[in-house]
């Protein structure tokens, strides 16, 4: 580490407030607990899991089962291979059983304000339950309230109040009868509007999807045979997506040398996500699905999806309408494009995301940490120099949240038991401007732009390692050179570090 | 022979890698890792090799196709410092 020694001793913290009992709260939970803090876990839900708690018709995972699990508690062997929904969620509930973390949970318990305690020494978390409002002080807070559960994101449509049918958030639909025998129009084109435009082809009479912009599937087997964990989450190409923050010399050189290696690459990428999704323009009705942005940037934007393989299938067959444009105005009978064109629907379902709350931090704090549109940078995507205690998990955007959660959680306890330590305030600074230099540089717009990984989640990880002192190669055995260049990371690879064994088992001998 | 010289170039960059490994890995934590670092160093080179004819025609290729559909792609020009 350098800089000059960062002025907050995180040695000295016993007891942590934990915001949200989702993946992310859970995992610090169970992290720190283990790592000897008092944790107090408050989540406004009446049950853990956060956005798997209760989700809409069948919502499941959308990456496969050995990618989003917890790296030391396996998911049932006879899971299926994409989690759904309801069974992630009686995971989480085991998860919190198995690691007794239960009891430390308040559930119904909404955290209204966060502030740090009058002396400067620890914080103050201020809540709201049925029974009235209460205050707590605690030497560290966890803000675990993830990306996309909070507020149902609704955009401002002019002419709602003229249309004679119902208007739903994706969070809204809970049942088939939602949908049952009526014209469907979906806004979107997300992970979620994809299900949402297949649910209306399964229950409704009419499906349509309304996409202002195109974004680049992931399928779940590349040409139909590799898993997707195979030709995306392993090390050879995380060297020829955009790279990592600044690069030194000689990677510009090699970068240099190596461009049209790489710019080959990702077009054959896009020529195969064309051929297997069919993604080209037809003649007649048919359009052209192939996104404006180039893969290796498109896979950054805000959505990314691997969405079911008989979506595409859909689309081409006619099942499902698909429109280009952005709706201008709701009219009695359905919803008019900016092109003019009009969709008949008697339902409308806005899968267009969540919002994030981060009102319980004061204007002031906010400030402090440098809340902009685009979200916070953060120091290693958890802290800020300049609000020393309050701890960001979850505050990260991945292909593998839970993996990435449970190793934000390991560095977070390596750094209360002082196995590692912050660089100076001035060293983390410079790290924050860097990041945002770098994501503003090229990763397109969203409000949780600050937040994003996706596969750069691997460098992310190997920084993490580095810190903690860990090994960030993971790969063990005969072959492990070969795996570490080919074969997928998941969370396994991870399991003795999230289960504390690696300290043992790397300087054993030492 | 064009092939051969692609192995060449493999070899030569297999090499350089090797050394670049050797010179960052050997004093990651955990047991043995000098000699973790070597064995990596090793299978670079064979990688490389093995490669190296196949890489270098695919980037003759991209180097030809980039001129004519050079608006498609620009990930490499972020490299920036
Ligand atoms: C359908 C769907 C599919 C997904 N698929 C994947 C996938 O394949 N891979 C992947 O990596 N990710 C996926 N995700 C993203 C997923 O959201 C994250 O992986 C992860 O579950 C987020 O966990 P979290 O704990 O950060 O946030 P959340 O699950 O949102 O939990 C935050 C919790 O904080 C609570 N909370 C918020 N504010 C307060 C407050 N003021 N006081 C008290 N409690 C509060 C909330 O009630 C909530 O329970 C998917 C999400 C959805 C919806």
């Amino acid at each position: 580490m350098s800089g000059e020694a960062s002025p907050v001793d995180y040695t000295n913290v016993k007891t942590a407030g934990i915001i949200g009992a989702g993946v992310a709260g859970l995992a610090a939970a169970k992290t720190l607990q283990a790592a000897g803090v008092a944790c107090t876990v408050f989540e406004r839900n009446d049950a853990i899991g956060g956005v798997w708690t209760d989700g809409y018709l069948e919502y499941g995972v959308q990456v496969p089962k050995e990618l989003y699990e917890f790296p030391d508690f396996p998911l049932p062997e006879d899971t299926p291979q994409f989690t759904p929904g309801p069974m992630l969620q009686q995971y989480l509930e085991d998860y919190a059983d198995h690691f007794g973390i239960r009891d430390c949970i308040r559930l119904g318990v909404t955290v209204t304000n966060v502030e740090q305690a009058p002396d400067g020494q620890g914080w103050l978390v201020s809540t709201s339950l049925p029974g009235g409002e209460a205050q707590q002080h605690f030497d560290m807070v966890v803000v675990g309230v993830g990306l996309y559960s909070n507020i149902p994101h609704m955009p401002e449509i002019p002419g709602q109040a003229e249309f004679s049918g119902q208007v739903h958030h994706i969070s809204g639909l809970k049942s088939p009868d939602v949908l049952a025998g009526r014209k469907v129009a979906v806004v979107g084109f997300g992970k979620s509007a994809t299900d949402a435009a297949l649910l209306a082809r399964k229950h409704g009479k009419a499906s349509n999807i309304i996409v202002r912009t195109l974004h680049w599937p992931v399928p779940r087997n590349l040409a139909g045979l590799i898993p997707f964990k195979w030709g995306l989450l392993n090390r050879l190409t995380v060297t020829v997506i955009p790279p990592y923050k600044t690069m030194t010399a000689l990677e510009r050189q090699v970068h240099f040398i190596g461009k049209p290696l790489v710019w080959l690459f990702w077009r054959v990428v896009e020529l195969l996500l064309i051929v297997q999704c069919q993604l080209w323009t037809r003649f007649g009705a048919r359009q052209s699905l192939i996104p404006d942005e180039p893969v290796e940037i498109g896979a950054f934007s805000e959505a990314t999806m691997v969405p079911r393989p008989e979506f595409y299938k859909s689309v081409r067959s006619g099942e499902i309408n698909l429109h280009r444009g952005r709706i201008e105005r709701f009219v009695p009978d359905g919803v008019e494009l900016d092109n003019g064109s009009r969709i008949e629907a008697d339902t409308v379902v806005l899968a267009t995301g969540w919002r994030s709350d981060y009102g319980f931090l004061s204007d002031e704090l906010q400030d402090r940490l440098g809340l902009e549109d685009d979200g916070f940078y953060l120091y290693r995507q958890m802290v800020h120099p300049d609000a020393p205690g309050l701890v960001f998990i979850g505050y990260a955007s991945t292909v593998a949240n839970i993996l990435a959660y449970n190793m934000q959680s390991r560095w977070l306890a390596e750094l209360i038991t002082g196995r590692h330590h912050l660089p100076g305030r001035d060293a983390q600074m410079a790290e924050i401007a860097n990041l945002r230099e770098w994501k503003r540089r090229w990763i397109p717009f969203s409000h949780a732009r600050a937040a994003r990984l996706i596969v750069h989640l691997q460098h992310y990880l190997d920084e993490l390692m580095g810190d903690i002192g860990a090994n960030p190669l993971r790969k063990t055995g005969i072959f492990a050179p070969l795996a570490e260049v080919f074969a997928p990371y998941e969370p396994r690879d991870y399991r003795d570090i999230a289960a504390d064994d690696w300290v043992k088992r790397e300087f054993a001998g030492e | 022979m064009f092939y051969t010289l692609g192995t060449l170039l493999g070899l030569v960059t297999g090499i350089v890698h090797a050394v670049h490994i050797i010179a960052t890995q050997s004093s990651l934590p955990g047991p043995n890792a000098s000699g973790q670092a070597f064995y990596r160093a090793a299978w670079a080179i064979v990688l490389w090799t093995l490669f190296g004819g196949y890489l270098f025609s695919m980037w003759v290729i991209g180097l030809l196709f980039r001129a004519v559909f050079a608006d498609r792609g620009n990930s490499a020009d972020l490299a920036k410092p």
